[in-house]
């Protein structure tokens, strides 16, 4: 469930069309990008070598390499964050990490206001019509763990103010999260390629109908369409900021898309319907039972035949232990109450239990991200 | 948004109000130095004053009194921060006078 630039956005449009922050709101938010860039990228690895260089950082190394078990939380990660977290280096990358995060939306929400009616012309323009649908329904009860919940301090939550997906797609994307280095996601990742190389592990050529629950907007959707052109898509989410956004997104890319207001867990498709779902950093979104839930969800529309590829972070088993604390680190300070909880986990088996095959799991980027676990309905 | 966690990212709570400020401040002044970047590329573009103008100026007498000032009073703003709470009324009347004088504000 997430929402970043389409990069394609830019490219499509006419440069006039789209709405330009003040000097000093796109000044302000590059130096985030910048603050961002530096903390991942320079303080980070400087703590990272302090840790291991460190006796009971290479004792916890050790540990880990012996003792970690397929799923749960690892009995050394305590330990290991307790040691990260004595060098100063590594207290001032997390505070960076911290007000970065939360000047994103702090600055980001200030610098649309000062351009508001430009970013309202753009979010309101009429745009090119498709045989794309968007279906809401403002009684589809909000499950408890979502209710309140200002995911990755974001004012509001998702559907806190008005202009987030302008927000997202032409200011905190394009100058904030396209330096990576934030959360999972690392130092200099590009986040739009991440997305192609996710969809990529989708193994057949021929999907007909793709199916993309927690979608947010059309991100991920977009690139599904660029792998899989003549493919049906749909996507569904629980906000219906971001299927606006996503349905706004698609038209003025002129791809036929489908977004549907529903929760992942009972999306309401026939069974068997779709040969292809795919499923890009939602399962840390929920408790692991509610994931499982989702799992459980895709294998039943999937028709015999089709295939299930998810993007998630990565385990705390497949990652170094300097990696797993970054990691558990969001939980408690990104606003990412279940973060701990699905590095805990294990989806391969989660995807065995609901009757896929053919489960596998690797990661495609560097400290385990993207990481992939996809399987297969047998026919 | 979210309160803050209540344990301190650094050594002391203060410690990160401090970080917080800094923070804050090292924005306005990319914010200022950006739009200065900006306005040299006005000038450029409109024939008025090129970059290498800006770099290669010479102040004069005047002007370079005006910079001494301006430097001396910027350089005691910060590095004298600590020692705030020993201004008097007096200390404060002359840097008010000083700046009134510099820009004619107020007549």
């Amino acid at each position: 469930m997430t929402f970043l630039a389409p990069s394609s956005i830019q490219q499509l449009d006419q440069p006039e069309a789209l709405p330009s922050l003040s000097q000093r709101g796109r000044a302000a938010m590059q130096f985030l990008g910048s603050a961002q860039r530096y903390s991942s990228s320079k303080l980070r690895p400087v703590a990272r070598a302090e840790f291991e260089s460190d006796p009971q950082g290479r004792a916890v190394i050790a540990e880990a390499a012996v003792a970690t078990p397929p799923s749960g939380k690892p009995a050394w990660l305590a330990k290991a964050r307790r040691i990260a977290e004595k060098s100063p280096n590594y207290q001032m990358e997390r505070f960076l990490q911290r007000i970065v995060a939360e000047e994103v939306f702090l600055r980001g929400v200030q610098s649309v206001e000062e351009a508001r009616p430009a970013f309202e012309r753009y979010a309101n323009a009429p745009l090119p019509a498709t045989a794309g649908t968007l279906e809401l329904d403002p009684a589809l009860p909000v499950p408890d763990y979502y209710d309140g919940v200002e995911w990755h301090l974001q004012i509001g939550g998702w559907d806190g103010y008005d202009l987030y997906g302008p927000m997202f797609a032409l200011v905190a994307g394009p100058h904030v999260f396209r330096h990576g280095g934030y959360a999972a996601v690392g130092a200099g990742d590009d986040i739009i390629a991440q997305r192609m190389g996710f969809v990529r592990q989708l193994p057949r050529s021929d999907y007909k109908r793709v199916y993309e629950p927690g979608c947010g907007g059309f991100s991920t959707l977009a690139c599904v369409h660029r792998v899989f052109p003549d493919a049906e898509l749909v996507g569904s989410d629980l906000s219906p900021t971001l299927l606006n956004m996503g349905h706004a997104t698609a038209r003025r890319l002129g791809v036929t898309a489908h977004f549907k207001q529903r929760d992942c867990r009972d999306t309401r498709e026939p069974n068997g319907s779709f040969d292809a779902v795919v499923m890009y950093a939602l399962l840390h979104e929920m408790p692991p039972k509610d994931a499982v839930a989702t799992i459980r969800e895709a294998f039943r529309i999937l028709a015999p035949g089709g295939d299930l590829v998810i993007s998630d972070p990565p385990p705390f088993r497949a990652v170094d232990p300097f990696q797993a604390v970054v990691l558990e680190w969001d939980t408690a300070n990104r606003e990412e109450p279940f973060f701990t909880a699905a590095g805990s986990a294990n989806w391969s088996d989660a995807l065995r239990e609901a009757g896929f095959t053919d489960v596998s799991e690797y990661a495609i980027g560097q400290h385990g991200y993207p990481w992939i676990t996809r399987g297969h309905k047998s026919g | 948004m979210p309160h803050y966690p209540k344990k301190p990212y650094l050594a002391d709570e203060r410690f990160d109000q401090l970080a917080r400020m800094m923070f804050q401040l090292l924005s306005e002044v990319w914010v200022m130095r950006d739009r200065m970047v900006v306005m040299e590329e006005l000038l450029r573009r409109k024939g008025v004053a090129s970059s290498a103008e800006i770099d290669g100026f010479v102040p004069d007498a005047d002007l370079e009194k005006r910079l001494e000032s301006l430097r001396n009073e910027m350089v005691e703003t910060v590095l004298g921060a600590p020692l705030r709470s020993e201004e008097t009324v007096a200390t404060l009347v002359a840097r008010g006078r000083a700046a009134r004088e510099r820009t004619g504000a107020g007549d």
